[in-house]
């Protein structure tokens, strides 16, 4: 489903990003790690096509993502406040969103009655703007409005972050149960490990811009995965 | 203390993206302000020669004590509209071992900051050392001139006051406006003389100085009572204003939302005029100014003889809304442009929706103002020959000159003054909208004759009327080989 070649970012002469080659299939959950400044956040946003490769191609269903706008069609996405718009509140978002999308307001409606115990009295009331709602509410509203397209690629950055701890159980069956139920490619970035491997078959680890871990999840993955983790955090003290 | 708080208030405006990635801008918009300042200080020297000329049995210092209280009460309703309450960032000292009557008390004081404070240094003190010095005492000199600056401060203050406690809505500019026709009634009728008022207390200065006594008490209070509301008010649920309330207007146009996509980005973008303060005020400023713009020209004969200066005002009676809007047609969009770019929407059905919300209400615009007729025919023509133009040619330029915005608009802020996310390219963009035309027309009428030049530019907006879907697309397509720009710009300054 997502292809990615040879593909680099550098700002300013340094190479924040380099994948040679990653291919992440339908039906896929992808989740990728890594410290601050790995290159999580860059990768998502070239998957998206919302800054330029410096060389190297992202293809999404065989379309290269910075040459057509088909993708767009079936690509669920919520990385940061950008993609909300904090004027509207939140049904009149989720309608929107419906609306670009050809969703009937009916179906929305239906979708957010459906997502009601995840999403909150705060956002169902819809009394107030997405800007003053709660961080972890913004965050809940933009996540919903992406799975709400039915999104077969599905990226979300740091999704647990924010969230209060009952939100990020549900979240997890949420992601869980949706990726079974519609064959979701689905590619989430989060700092905590535990939650990421618990909804990812397959994790990434970005250091420094480079993949340097690829694994299927199995019952040691979040034991090796923290020793990784601790043991680069011993080498940051030794310098 | 004051120090540190300031200190911290330069680094605040040096080290902000703006003024480090826009030098340009504000060198440009320094200059401009120079010039406002030497024009004023002109005004300010040649104030007494000016005074003479004008003052028929009366003395030149006895026709300014006259007019003092005009000059009060017009800057005054300046300022309620421009004058911007600071927003220093105390929310990050609050927890700090700061006493609250200094931050109390630097907040206001920086409110004298206000370009409006230092307008008397520019207008008053020259005739008070040119004038005021060399017919009275050099004491007298001083106190006329500081009672002045006494007046302004209290100016200021009651401002601030009243700005703390209520922001500029509808409701409050038509009290506002309601409060000055009423003074200006009371006024004409004499039952309140104000420039005798004016003329009697500050004559009264000159000869008994003990008068300045009355604007230090107004203004002491004035800082006082600013004192007292904000020592109140240093809480966390003070400083962060939620408004519950929604905008309801949008929703009587959802039937928007039925006619496809186009129909549902116009709707949202709507929404966005309607619901940030920055975009308005700029709604408030741009529409009504449109509309008036045309009584500050043609009731005068001398002018309606210009048919080049007609023309400029034709461009901007219709476009009035097309021009301050266009500018940023993209930047308004700037703080959720990443949502804009991943959604399900295709550059070209984006660029087709801006070019509706720019052609729509430029209609609207030029029907409100076809009462202008009154003033002749000719006046309706000209209008009409330049809404075409400016639907046809306008509108499409500003789509493709979007392309070129790059900074980021922040639409919490209100409009007036506010030259974050402007860039040298707003200013420049108004020489081909306004000049473009009026130059176009004055080289055709110098050659061809009036008619001619008029069916000309109606043949360029015709033009550009059929050729629109072709125009959407390649600015689309300018658009989509610059959209990493744009959006980085977006993100970042």
């Amino acid at each position: 489903m997502i292809n990615v070649e040879n593909l680099t970012k550098k700002y300013a002469g340094r190479t924040v990003l380099n994948i040679p080659e990653i291919n992440i299939e339908k039906g896929e959950s992808f989740g990728l790690v890594g410290n601050n400044g790995a290159g999580k956040t860059t990768f998502f946003r070239l998957i998206l096509d919302l800054i330029k490769a410096s060389t190297g191609k992202v293809s999404s269903g065989g379309e290269n993502v910075a040459k057509g706008e088909h993708w767009k069609k079936y690509t669920g996405s919520y990385l940061d406040e950008g993609f909300l718009i904090d004027y509207l509140t939140p049904y009149e978002y989720f309608n929107y969103v419906g609306k670009l999308n050809g969703i009937p307001a009916e179906e929305v409606k239906k979708f957010m009655e459906e997502m009601k115990s995840f999403l909150g009295n705060d956002i169902m009331d819809n009394r107030s703007y997405i800007r003053d709602l709660s961080k972890g509410n913004q965050k809940k509203v933009g996540i919903g409005a992406a799975l709400m397209i039915r999104p077969e690629v599905l990226v979300l950055d740091e999704p647990f972050s924010n969230l209060d701890p009952t939100s990020q159980f549900q979240l997890k069956s949420l992601l869980k149960e949706w990726q079974d139920k519609h064959q979701m490619c689905m590619l989430i970035s989060s700092h905590d490990l535990n939650h990421v491997t618990e909804v990812c078959k397959r994790i990434v680890v970005l250091h420094e811009g480079e993949v340097v871990h690829d694994l299927e999840t199995n019952p040691n993955t979040l034991s090796e995965l923290e020793a990784y983790f601790a043991v680069k955090g011993d080498a940051a003290v030794e310098e | 203390m004051n120090y540190q708080f300031t200190s911290l208030q330069i680094k605040r405006i040096t080290r902000s993206s703006f003024w480090q990635k826009n030098i340009i801008t504000n060198i440009f918009i320094g200059l401009l302000m120079i010039l406002l300042l030497l024009e004023l200080l002109g005004v300010g020297i040649f104030l007494p020669e000016i005074l003479k000329k004008a003052a028929k049995d009366i003395t030149p210092e006895a026709m300014l004590n006259q007019g003092l209280i005009y000059y009060f009460l017009v800057t005054f309703m300046m300022r309620f509209f421009i004058q911007e309450l600071p927003t220093m960032e105390i929310t990050p000292m609050l927890h700090l071992p700061i006493r609250k009557t200094r931050i109390s008390s630097y907040l206001n004081l920086r409110t004298l900051l206000s370009f409006f404070n230092f307008l008397p240094l520019f207008l008053f003190l020259p005739f008070s050392l040119i004038y005021m010095g060399t017919h009275f005492a050099a004491t007298t000199a001083i106190i006329w001139f500081l009672s002045i600056y006494f007046f302004e401060f209290t100016s200021n203050f009651l401002l601030v006051r009243i700005k703390r406690k209520s922001s500029v809505t509808p409701s409050v500019v038509l009290i506002l406006m309601a409060l000055a026709v009423l003074i200006g009634i009371l006024n004409y009728y004499n039952l309140l003389p104000l420039k005798n008022i004016s003329g009697w207390y500050f004559g009264n200065i000159i000869k008994h100085p003990l008068w300045i006594l009355l604007p230090l008490v107004t203004m002491v209070l004035a800082f006082w009572e600013n004192h007292r509301y904000t020592m109140n008010h240093l809480y966390l649920e003070n400083l962060v204003k939620k408004k519950k309330r929604a905008e309801k207007l949008s929703s009587s146009l959802s039937g928007l939302e039925r006619r496809g996509k186009t129909g549902a980005l116009i709707l949202n973008e709507i929404r966005l005029l309607l619901r940030n303060k920055r975009s308005k005020q700029m709604l408030m400023i741009s529409l009504p100014l449109s509309l008036l713009y045309g009584l500050f020209f043609y009731p005068q004969p001398q002018y309606m003889n210009h048919t080049g200066l007609l023309v400029f005002v034709a461009t901007f009676i219709s476009g009035g809304f097309l021009i301050i809007y266009g500018q940023y047609i993209l930047a308004w969009e700037s703080t959720q442009f990443d949502f804009v770019m991943a959604s399900n929407i295709q550059s070209e059905e984006y660029f087709k929706a801006k070019y509706y919300l720019m052609t729509i209400p430029t209609t609207v615009l030029f029907i409100l103002t076809i009462p202008y007729v009154y003033f002749g025919m000719n006046i309706l023509e000209l209008n009409f020959v330049f809404l075409i133009y400016n639907l046809g040619v306008n509108a499409p330029l500003l789509l493709f000159s979007a392309s070129f915005n790059r900074k980021r608009l922040e639409l919490d802020q209100g409009q007036m003054m506010n030259y974050q996310g402007v860039g040298i390219n707003n200013f420049l963009i108004i020489i081909p909208l306004m000049g473009g035309p009026a130059l176009l027309f004055a080289i055709l009428n110098a050659v061809a004759g009036t008619n001619i030049a008029l069916l000309i530019i109606t043949g360029l907006g015709i033009l550009g009327l059929i050729l629109h879907q072709q125009l959407i697309k390649w600015a689309a397509a300018f658009f989509r080989n610059r959209r990493y720009k744009i959006a980085d710009g977006y993100r970042n300054s």
